[in-house]
């Protein structure tokens, strides 16, 4: 007797103890029931031990090779490594329905663990809303994408994983994404707890930092390993090609990058209170809409599946979703009159606003451009695309506009800077900003962008180090440390301001890697073995053509050899890959010689078994491992902001020096 | 593993999910956080704020970001709500132990 239909009962099961959960949050949060409040608080994790079931028991169903689940047949096969079995979880429509509720499972149920006593006020609605999004997804699973249907028979063996989807970065980005995606909900459905229980001031924003912190995290990881999968697998020699399935993953990260940073300014001054309601509301709708996106076949994409009718349960989703928010809103508009105004142009909240004001028009810009197609077609019949130089060129100086502010923002005085302050903070990155916009006209730069980009990003780095200079040295003074030590203690100490400052020099390192771009060298050319090419300054050798077989493909694969202004050759060997089962499809493995400076990447376009000649592609991208280098540090700081100590949690007590002087400062 | 063994398993884990969300409902006397209990939370919370605050305020300061008189204009804002929190803190606890 098979267990599989243990699947679908889990599911509806899940779905009872979800609607169960919205219902008491609701009625026992406004009606103070403690006994409904623990039901729950208890849906929660019921609900959650239901889908975490299902997840586990469709994986055990891939890795078992269960081919008469239609949707293990569809998207597995028996000669794929194990390792892309597990990920062909999430290969297909139904799997990433069951990623997306399992991901919400797990996040609801720490949520609702680390909370449940800090802010009891919030928990019943919190958990209330938490299920109503659970509600949403495992519905769709019960009534329209069901991952556990079974056929009438066995398949002696299934059609296989799309092969594109067969690489390590593509079996790791949907995760990421996704915990970028479905992290937003639990912000979300705290800032709906607050708008319902009437709690505004900043106890949900305190609450919900590190959670939103944790979201961006990991869709700026998504992000970066779907660009990274576009630049290696794809085979066009790009890392961005504003795509609509890519534009809806940057889109909540360009709002939620927003609300990052304009909760500060409620934290700090009570402003704000309205606009970050609308943000995070706005991020977690913008993940429904990019599923919505993905799923519906609206709008045509390499990353799309196929279309089907799910688009309209998604639409209708987003419309409770945005409808609910917004009278909410509105009905506790009152609660969320600001504290404070703004009392200059020439101050950090209004820094903080523009940087927000930039953001978003990156965003609309982008949602424009993403569904104008679809727009156009609704207007007038027509299906008009805009392709990547709409993208590139509104959203160049709005980018530009935004790394200035990076700058600005960290050092502008709060409330209203003075001439004093201008001077003092602004004096040397100003001089750095024209020094290195000097130095890169008189290296000949030509693009406007990039001189700006280098300008700008010299403008960040040195407030960035002017700002830790500063403070190291006001630890200096006060707690009498030496400089290496007063550095590491100030980062220590403000863990959420300074890993800031390190993401932003991670954004000072992707610009500069994005201005590579208009430095690009591309040059195609047909070699027989034995000939060579020269681009640039390399030299490209072609010596022969290998045919090898994989678990489950076989490839042609060119060797080269390349060198640069004749010194030490390199071996490269660009590949074509025919997966014979299933989809009988074609995929194209890049070479890439990936140095500090410029990537040497070569393309096998065609290959000729007669004269054993072989077409290629041979592309110079310029400074493109700074695009994951700055990446990396842009990480690497998120993860320090995020182990600040949470406020009231216990500090590690340290032992001090019987001989101090009296602080000054606080650093 | 057999297969009803694993039934057996995934109906067991099911039970205790239905379970999870519905003892509340039949199990003893339903214990709420006593709202004394709560508003010293709230408190104690609001007070590792203020101290946060205050030396977010001193960093600010000592790096350039804030005049003279907005820096004492803030600092004597923040200082006296937290004096406000701690008498309040103080007061609970008086409560609770008279």
């Amino acid at each position: 007797m098979s267990a599989y239909w243990l699947g679908p009962l889990a599911l509806w099961v899940g779905l009872g103890l979800t609607l169960y959960g919205l219902v008491a949050g609701i009625v026992g949060g406004r009606r103070r029931n403690q006994r409904l409040i623990d039901g729950a608080v208890g849906s929660v994790f019921g609900a959650g031990i239901c889908v975490v079931f299902a997840y586990a028991l469709l994986t055990a169903g891939f890795l078992a090779d269960e081919f008469r689940l239609s949707y293990v047949a569809n998207n597995a096969s028996r000669a794929m490594p194990v390792w892309y079995k597990a990920t062909a979880v999430w290969g297909g429509m139904e799997g990433s329905m069951l990623l997306w509720a399992f991901i919400l499972a797990c996040y609801s149920m720490a949520a609702i663990w680390i909370h449940r006593r800090r802010h009891p006020e919030l928990i019943p609605y919190a958990a209330a809303v938490l299920q109503g999004i659970m509600a949403f997804f495992v519905g769709v699973m019960v009534f329209s994408s069901k991952p556990f249907v079974t056929l009438d028979f066995t398949p002696v063996d299934g059609v296989g994983l799309n092969p594109l989807l067969q690489n390590h970065w593509m079996a790791a980005h949907p995760p990421s994404l996704y915990l970028g995606y479905v992290g937003w909900s639990v912000p979300f459905a705290f800032a709906m707890a607050a708008l319902i229980s009437g709690r505004l001031g900043t106890e949900w924003i305190v609450a919900m930092r590190k959670w939103a912190l944790v979201s961006f995290l990991f869709l700026t990881v998504g992000n970066l390993m779907g660009s990274h999968w576009a630049y290696i697998e794809l085979g066009w020699g790009g890392f961005w090609g504003w795509d609509p399935v890519e534009n809806s993953a940057i889109m909540p990260w360009f709002v939620g990058a927003a609300f990052v940073h304009s909760i500060m300014i409620q934290e700090k001054r009570g402003m704000l209170k309205l606009w970050n309601v609308g943000l995070i509301t706005a991020t977690f709708a913008l993940t429904i809409l990019g599923t919505f996106v993905t799923r519906s076949g609206i709008i045509e994409s390499v990353h799309a599946f196929a279309s089907t009718n799910i688009g309209v349960v998604f639409l209708s989703f987003l419309v409770v979703v945005i409808g609910t928010a917004v009278g909410l809103t509105w009905w506790r508009s009152d609660l969320l009159q600001t504290e404070n105004r703004l009392e200059s142009f020439a101050s950090r909240e209004a820094a903080f606003l523009f940087n927000n004001l930039l953001l978003l028009g990156i965003f609309f810009a982008v949602w424009w451009g993403t569904f104008f197609p679809f727009i156009s077609e609704a207007a007038t019949g027509q299906r008009i695309s805009v392709g990547p130089p709409f993208f590139n060129q509104v959203n160049k100086p709005l980018s530009i506009a935004l790394l200035l502010l990076t700058g600005i923002g960290p050092v502008i005085a709060w409330r209203r800077a003075s001439r004093h302050n201008l001077q003092r903070n602004f004096r040397f990155p100003v001089a750095a900003l024209l020094v290195a916009g000097v130095v890169a006209v008189v290296l000949g730069i030509h693009s406007w962008y990039a001189i700006a980009v280098i300008a700008f990003g010299a403008f960040v780095l040195a407030t960035i180090g002017q700002e830790m200079g500063r403070g190291t040295r006001a630890r200096m003074r006060s707690k009498e440390e030496r400089a290496p030590i007063a550095l590491v203690s100030l980062i220590g100490r403000n863990r959420r301001r300074y890993g800031g400052y390190i993401v932003h020099i991670g954004v000072v390192l992707v610009f500069a890697g994005i201005a590579g771009v208009f430095f690009v060298t591309e040059q195609s050319a047909r070699l027989a073995p034995g000939e060579s090419v020269e681009v640039g300054s390399f030299q490209v050798f072609y010596r022969g053509t290998d045919i090898e077989r994989g678990p489950n493909y076989t490839a042609t694969v060119a060797n080269l050899t390349v060198s640069e202004n004749g010194g030490r050759a390199y071996r490269i060997r660009p590949e074509k890959r025919f997966y014979p089962e299933g989809q009988e499809q074609t995929t194209t493995e890049v070479a890439i010689w990936s140095r500090t400076f410029e990537d040497f990447y070569a393309i096998l376009e065609g290959y000729q078994p007669a004269t054993q000649s072989v077409d290629l592609t041979i592309i110079v991208n310029p400074m493109v491992m700074w695009i994951w280098i700055g990446g990396g540090i842009m990480v690497f700081g998120m993860v320090i902001a995020l182990t600040t100590p949470r406020p009231g949690a216990p500090r590690r007590r340290v032992v001090q020096p019987a001989k101090r002087k009296t602080e000054r400062v606080g650093a | 593993m057999s297969d009803t063994l694993l039934i057996l398993i995934g109906l067991w884990v099911l039970l205790a999910a239905v379970w999870l969300a519905f003892y509340p409902l039949f199990g003893g006397a339903a214990e709420s956080v006593p709202a004394a209990v709560a508003h010293r939370r709230e408190l104690e919370i609001e007070k590792a704020r203020l101290v946060e605050e205050i030396h977010e305020l001193q960093l600010d300061y000592a790096t350039g970001k804030l005049s003279d008189e907005d820096h004492a204009v803030l600092e004597a804002r923040l200082k006296s709500r937290a004096v406000e929190v701690m008498q309040q803190l103080e007061a609970t606890a008086g409560r609770s132990s008279g």
